[in-house]
């Protein structure tokens, strides 16, 4: 993974004394809240509902060992016990301090850590697929990309007071997009033009929030070497003219959409080509650098297996079998494999993890899998390199931390935003619908049975947690001081992306169980066999038999 | 922000050392316990309230007001939203020590 | 009023003008905004003191082109400091019109965003009523390093990386 230089270093060391020195004057009240807050924003602290709220950056969602034992660190030490990784492959902790925050930046940054840019107008952390270097179907490794991202996106003067935050995601992976690039403000997917040289596709405008937009293509083929000024360009636009006057107006789809695509590509390109010669144009010297971070570890020669059987081959745990089958994912490393800790136990909000358990991610990240993790933007972590003949140890290994259960990609691996009970702009709570949705749905055999369906939970119309997209979503709104729920069906973040639908009047917080149950009755009883996923059955069949089933006669009064 | 319903108004804060939700006393300290809050019966005694709350920005953050009814103990919030700021999450936290102090019905 | 100008701080002397203020009588130093300076040419050019333009974040650069390298001074204002399109202007204003005279930041200007106005060409700086200058002085130095190019240097770290390697 990426190591820093003495550069780097020294730009994350300047930050912490920078906002010490900050937090100094807000504390002695030479600076008001107002003007302290794009301040602390800029290095991701929030001020939620009882407390301040950090948001660690975690680039392209990659951690080596070491990092994550500092996250528990801060976790045991500033925090009460644990911290929460997000949908942006980051980690947020919930209780710090304002006067320990400083002392934590420096903690960071003793790891190569920061919380730069994690809020605020500005460009955040760049993401990307979690199965980034390991993927077969992976055409390059996106990684390098996002570092060169990161770097130019960092303290980038320009574009430090946007009209709204900025997202961008990169895939390797063009024809398996497991990074939702069309749902960010920019995507950027590798590909190969027809004379088969290496490039990026560059969409532009995607976003859930209120209203959400599926990017549309900028540029077809953008040779890599132009990657910096062709964003450059996007951002120069987007900061001149997205508009300013509606916070809720103001993302880059707004102004996509306004302009229409082909008006924004020709403002973009006209911008372009007065930079694309210029300082921008990245070097293949810096391109090779930065990659060589990111190559291929040191694996050993090894037979590889056949994961379908291997399930059944490692005898009666039928806890086991599940995991193997829904947890571990292939290699392009013959004898590898990769491996999801779902942090999505029962009774456990999802995506958070005690400092026991990161500590204990850190160790079984050092004896399994090289010392690398990867938090992934489904709120699981990733252990990236096991080889296939150590599952068995490995499983045992992660159960003994309650860090090895068997659900990833099914209903119960939801994503869950933290809602009304931490966020300030939440309308209705997110985690006990998750929690009571695990609780009703707890058989892995049922769950096996309703098989690769996604569950996304949002408390607001800020849709954190990425309702639009999950091919089951549930929306909290406020009912007359009441939390209430829409349910939304038919959403997809990749490929073949989709924007769910509301499927009907909202369901109170005692209903809307139910109403998930209700949903997966409908299914499973008509679909086309097991082969028809819950995304294909709704695509065939769209709302109706939903609809009649929640809402018709027999449900009324 | 959810409405709220209620009969008077209390002014409520977050704290700049650690953010925790504080309310207003009649003598103008700061009270983590909403229902020693200082319940205002008119808009005027709030705005003069909220105009001296916004003083004391060095200590506080934001003030604002919500509705309250009066309940045998004090101020009662009608919203979720404050009940659940007033008394902590509903969700469970990891750490024992750590468990919000009281619970919100289900 | 005292501004920092190159790194000092110094006394200036000019005044902003709103649209309906006259010119004043004397020599005095003035900024109008960019539509009395399009639309009051010949009076401006016989004013007595010197003139300049003072941009708001939604301007558009080509009125004053013809004349930027005449302009002894361009204020661009921040109504907000949330407003950074303002930073946008001064990096075409330098790095693609040239434009080598002075260029000041006006209006909600904070300490905090000197670093980044310094980078983008601002070199002179009003800062916001009541505000230290002295205090202000200090935020061009809490970083050493910048990966990108800027006013204070024409290369990206990734060139001058590749360049020392």
């Amino acid at each position: 993974m990426y190591q820093y230089d003495a550069h780097d270093q020294q730009i994350v060391e300047e930050r912490a004394a920078q906002f010490r020195g900050q937090v100094q004057r807000r504390l002695e009240g030479s600076i008001t809240e107002d003007e302290f807050k794009p301040l602390r924003l800029q290095n991701g602290l929030y001020m939620q509902l009882h407390a301040y709220m950090l948001r660690v950056a975690i680039p392209y969602g990659l951690l080596s060992s070491t990092q994550m034992r500092k996250l528990a660190h801060i976790a045991r030490k500033y925090d009460k016990g644990y911290g929460h990784f997000s949908t942006r492959q980051n980690i947020q902790f919930n209780w710090p301090k304002l006067a320990d925050v400083p002392t934590i930046l420096d903690e960071l940054a003793e790891v190569q850590m920061h919380a730069i840019q994690t809020s605020g107008n500005c460009i955040r952390n760049t993401t990307s697929d979690h199965y980034a270097g390991i993927a077969p179907d992976e055409i390059e490794d996106p990684r390098p990309y996002c570092e060169l991202i990161r770097q130019w996106s960092t303290f980038h003067p320009e574009f430090a007071f946007l009209p709204r935050k900025f997202k961008i995601a990169v895939t390797g992976t063009p024809d398996n997009d497991r990074a939702a690039v069309r749902f960010h403000d920019i995507g950027i997917r590798i590909v190969d033009n027809e004379a088969g040289e290496r490039g990026f596709e560059i969409l532009v405008g995607g976003g859930l929030g209120r209203t959400p937009h599926i990017a549309k293509v900028c540029r077809e083929y953008l040779p890599y070497e132009d990657l910096l000024s062709y964003l450059e360009a996007i951002l120069r636009v987007y900061n001149r003219y997205g508009r300013r006057d509606n916070k809720y107006k103001a993302r880059i789809k707004i102004l996509v959409s306004e302009l229409g695509i082909d008006e924004f590509r020709s403002q973009v390109e006209a911008e372009w080509e007065q930079i694309r010669e210029g300082a921008l144009k990245l070097v293949r010297e810096e391109i090779d650098r930065v990659r060589h971070h990111f190559e291929p570890a040191k694996y050993r020669e090894l037979p590889e297996r056949d994961l379908s059987v291997l399930g059944q081959s490692l005898g009666g745990d039928p806890g086991l079998r599940h995991f193997v089958r829904n947890n571990v994912e292939r290699h392009r490393q013959p004898g590898y494999c990769a491996v999801m800790i779902s942090l999505k136990a029962r009774a456990r909000p999802p995506g958070d993890a005690s400092d026991t358990q990161m500590d204990a991610i850190a160790d079984i990240a050092d004896e399994f899998s090289l010392g690398r993790i990867v938090v992934t933007h489904t709120q699981n972590l990733v252990l990236p390199d096991v080889e296939q003949a150590r599952l068995t140890e490995l499983y045992a290994r992660l159960a003994e931390h309650e860090l090895a259960t068997a659900n990833a990609g099914l209903l119960t691996d939801s994503i869950c935003c933290p809602g009304l009970d931490f966020c300030n702009l939440a309308n209705a709570r997110s985690i006990p619908v998750a929690l009571e949705i695990g609780e009703r749905f707890d058989k892995l055999d049922y769950l096996a049975d309703v098989g690769e369906v996604s569950l996304k939970i949002s408390g607001c119309i800020n849709a954190c947690g990425h309702h639009h997209v999950g091919n089951i979503g549930l929306l909290g709104i406020d009912k007359l001081d009441e939390e209430a729920y829409q349910l939304v069906l038919g959403g997809a973040p990749g490929n073949d992306a989709s924007i769910g639908k509301i499927i009907g009047r909202a369901f109170s917080r005692d209903q809307v169980v139910d109403a998930i149950e209700t949903v997966l009755q409908v299914y499973l009883g008509n679909r086309q066999g097991e082969d028809e996923r819950f995304i294909d059955y709704y695509r065939r069949v769209g709302q109706a038999p939903f609809k009649e089933a929640l809402y018709g006669d027999h449900k009324k009064g | 922000m959810a409405r709220s319903r209620g009969t008077h108004y209390v002014v409520t804060a977050n704290t700049t050392d650690d953010g925790s939700a504080v309310y207003l006393q009649h003598d103008g300290r700061w009270v983590r316990r909403l229902n020693q809050a200082w319940a205002i019966a008119s808009e005027t005694t709030r705005d003069a309230a909220l105009d001296r709350a916004r003083t004391q920005e060095r200590h506080i953050c934001d003030p604002y007001s919500f509705k309250v009814v009066i309940g045998p103990t004090g101020p009662r919030a009608t919203n979720t939203r404050e009940q659940i700021r007033g008394q902590g999450p509903t969700s469970p936290l990891r750490r024992p020590d750590s468990e919000p102090a009281t619970r919100l019905s289900a | 009023m005292e501004i920092i100008k190159r790194g000092e701080i110094v006394t200036s002397s000019w005044q902003h003008l709103t649209d309906d203020q006259a010119l004043p009588e004397g020599k005095v130093d003035v900024t109008v905004t960019l539509s009395r300076f399009v639309e009051q040419q010949s009076a401006l050019a016989a004013y007595g003191g010197r003139v300049g333009v003072r941009l708001r974040p939604g301007d558009e650069l080509e009125p004053v082109l013809s004349q930027l390298q005449n302009l002894p001074l361009i204020a661009v204002e921040f109504p907000k400091f949330t407003d950074g399109r303002g930073y946008s202007l001064a990096r075409l204003l330098r790095d693609r019109h040239e434009y080598r005279g002075e260029l000041r930041a006006v209006g909600n200007v904070l300490r905090d965003q000197l670093f980044y106005m310094h980078r983008c060409g601002f070199d002179a700086f009003e800062l916001q009523e009541g505000k230290s200058v002295s205090d202000a002085l200090d935020a061009f130095a809490e970083f050493s390093v910048r990966y990108q190019a800027g006013a204070d240097d024409p290369r990206p770290l990734f060139r001058r990386r590749a360049a020392s390697a």
